[in-house]
């Protein structure tokens, strides 16, 4: 299940995102700058309401560093 | 009493630069769970519409500001009756929104969540809007 980092232009899209997720069976998570952490499912019900939002998500390869603890 | 828009400024007073919370290994927060009622559907069918999409709205980025991030949890719904003494006639089921939320294990925190209640039960005009603390210790 990938995991998606999304964010919206203002206030009036972020709100209507929260109603079109509101009964998504999944949980999310909401961060500063009108960004959320969500799952595929979420990116459905969003496309179903015709809520624009913008996928920031940066996938890393095989290859790619994992991020080390202090 | 008439049902108002919850007003995120009530909490500013709570909302101290030490309700950030410490989330690193071997950290000791409390975790609070925030119940929110959105829609209340009695036995005869009749619906009514408590928080609003502005307070939900409201709520969540009012949470990210104060407290750096939130989980939305599945909405929940509860069965039970508003007036213990008259059951059957007063049954009904409720559906929440669900907030799960890391706060400092302090008394600064417990301030600010016991004034959210408040905020919220005299908003929306609940007589009992749920908080729930527990302990946890992030790994």
């Amino acid at each position: 299940m990938a995991t998606h980092v999304i964010q919206f232009r203002d206030k009036e899209k972020y709100k209507q995102a929260i109603m079109a997720l509101l009964d998504v069976p999944v949980s999310r998570v909401g961060i500063p700058d009108l960004k959320m952490i969500v799952s595929e499912e979420h990116i459905q019900a969003l496309k179903r309401a015709n809520v624009e939002f913008k996928d920031i998500t940066k996938r890393v390869g095989p290859d790619g560093s994992t991020p080390v603890q202090p | 009493m008439a049902q108002r828009p919850f007003n995120p400024d009530a909490l500013k007073p709570h909302a101290t630069s030490w309700l950030q919370p410490n989330v690193c290994n071997w950290s000791s927060v409390w975790r609070y769970t925030v119940l929110v009622p959105v829609e209340q559907i009695q036995s005869d069918g009749t619906a009514r519409t408590i928080a609003t999409s502005d307070d939900l709205t409201n709520l969540e980025l009012m949470f990210i500001e104060h407290l750096g991030g939130i989980t939305f949890l599945p909405p929940v719904k509860g069965l039970g009756c508003r007036d213990p003494k008259r059951p059957r006639e007063t049954l009904e089921t409720n559906k929440h929104a669900a907030y799960l939320v890391y706060a400092p294990a302090a008394y600064v925190s417990d301030q600010y969540f016991q004034a959210l209640r408040a905020e919220l039960q005299e908003a929306l005009v609940e007589g009992i809007v749920m908080v729930e603390r527990q302990e946890a210790l992030l790994l």
